[in-house]
């Protein structure tokens, strides 16, 4: 009974630890021309690998979560694989770098839909519950 | 000239209004040191550089970053010296690929091209000891620039400047530096580069910010050689930083070539590696190599080694804490053909900070 119940912890562990994925974000975007693709796609952007959009040829402009904000620690977890902390550090360290343009923090999902709404080239990354404030046309959609 | 004409003329025609979105950043460290050698010991705090760091998206397609630092100079009226270290318009002409005109940080390794003034993001204290003798850490004028090109984020770099015994004002003979360097980054946090950079160092000179530490006031004290040097420098880096482990290696190759004494090979190697214990906690060691061979009238021969072993703390992204332990050990050859040295053991710890 004993060893079962250590088992069930573990794996009630394992399961948790490993919660966080694609189904806990909604990528918002705004003439990107970036509309569906893979979670590895959605992490290039969010790395900044683009200065411009190749399609639309929009500037680009990153929005994430600040760490005030609710959805900061999935954010960092789901896109960036570590801490809060630490998507900020190598944010800073890349514009320190002078490689790419100062992603724009902000302090709620509706605040990161509103920025983005009114931004042509923007793309932010809310939580999944913040899907159903936002217009399909501007939801990017995760293909397996 | 040409480069240049084509460059404005870009820039001209490639404007469009837009408000531009300035951010402001700082940067600073404030260090603590003990000192201990065979005849002396040493105790003293000391305020570091502050770098004052500006971005601004001036069009769609130009901005612009300037980089503005006060050291302590004990030379100054006020104990400060003012310095612009960067400042540069970049033009996004096509792509990830742009042109730059100004100020930048010579794209030669790693640690320039990534760290550079901001102590916060330094894995360890200091600079590796080359970044004060072979390596030129800045150069003024026209750079190339691509970056995160194909599935391996390949990125290049292409640099005609200013030589090493120019100013920021002024240079006084034809002799410009060029720099072509490649990188790649197959993995998140791994980055992996080369690069080469040319300079016919006219008289052998030394600008003002080459980075280039006057030999005089590392110990020698013979004359300097006042002919031509051709100096080359190859460099390679591996950098590696994940959740778990940090590794930097930085290897350079220097070949300074004289009328005189003809060609003087130079070699250096850094290694960093550090574990990250948690979110906070990192302890690393370093091993920093440097010999500069006897027959070398640039930077003359000189010899360092320096070991360390140090933990950083890190309170956020904005405030870190380095502590470390160093035996250094530095052997400088003399115009006489003897050799001065030294021992020393080491207590440093450093504040660094973002704001």
């Amino acid at each position: 009974m004993k060893l079962n119940l250590t088992i069930f912890f573990l794996f009630s562990c394992f399961v948790s630890f490993g919660q966080t994925s694609m189904k806990d974000i909604a990528v918002v975007q705004n003439k990107t021309g970036f509309i569906n693709g893979r979670m590895k796609d959605v992490q290039d952007v969010f790395l900044g690998k683009y200065s411009r959009w190749p399609v639309t040829k929009e500037q680009t402009t990153i929005v994430l979560p600040s760490s005030k904000c609710a959805s900061a620690n999935t954010t960092a977890s789901v896109i960036y694989k570590t801490s809060v902390k630490e998507m900020q550090k190598y944010w800073l360290s890349l514009v320190f770098q002078g490689r790419a343009n100062p992603p724009v923090f902000l302090d709620s999902d509706a605040e990161i839909i509103a920025y983005v709404l009114k931004t042509p080239g923007a793309i932010g990354v809310v939580a999944a519950e913040s899907r159903k404030t936002v217009d399909n046309k501007y939801l990017f959609l995760f293909v397996e | 000239m040409r480069v240049c004409f084509l460059f404005l003329f870009l820039i001209a025609f490639s404007a469009r209004a837009q408000k531009p979105r300035t951010q402001f950043n700082g940067f600073g460290h404030t260090e603590y040191f003990l000192e201990s050698t065979k005849d002396h010991s040493y105790s003293y705090f000391s305020i570091g550089e502050h770098d004052f760091f500006v971005t601004s998206n001036l069009t769609d397609k130009i901005s612009f970053l300037g980089e503005f630092v006060i050291r302590f100079n004990d030379k100054s009226a006020t104990g400060f010296f003012p310095s612009i270290e960067r400042s540069f318009a970049k033009f996004n002409y096509y792509k990830n690929h742009n042109i730059i005109a100004g100020k930048i940080h010579t794209p030669v390794n790693y640690w320039n091209d990534v760290y550079h003034h901001g102590r916060v993001f330094y894995p360890a204290i200091e600079r590796p000891v080359f970044f004060s003798h072979l390596v030129p850490v800045h150069t003024l004028g026209l750079q190339f620039q691509g970056q995160n090109l194909g599935s391996n984020n390949f990125g290049y770099d292409v640099v005609l400047g200013n030589g090493i015994a120019s100013t920021d004002g002024f240079s006084g003979a034809f002799d410009p530096s060029i720099t072509a360097a490649f990188h790649f980054k197959p993995v998140t946090g791994m980055r992996i580069g080369a690069s080469y950079y040319y300079n016919n160092i006219v008289g052998n000179g030394r600008g003002t910010h080459s980075g280039h530490t006057d030999p005089r006031t590392t110990n020698y004290t013979g004359p300097l050689y006042k002919g031509n040097v051709k100096f080359h420098l190859l460099s390679g880096s591996f950098a590696y930083f994940n959740n778990k482990y940090e590794v930097l290696n930085e290897f350079a190759y220097n070949i300074t070539s004289t009328d005189s004494l003809g060609k003087a090979g130079n070699y250096t190697n850094y290694l960093y590696a550090g574990l990250r214990l948690g979110e906070k906690s990192v302890p690393f060691i370093h091993v920093d190599l440097m010999n500069v061979s006897d027959k070398d009238l640039h930077t003359y021969g000189y010899n360092v080694g320096r070991y360390a072993i140090g933990y950083r703390h890190e309170f956020s992204h904005l405030i870190n804490l380095k502590t470390e332990v160093e035996y250094q050990k530095a052997e400088r050859h003399q115009h006489s053909g003897s050799h001065t040295g030294h021992n020393h053991i080491l207590l440093k710890m450093q504040l660094a900070y973002s704001f």
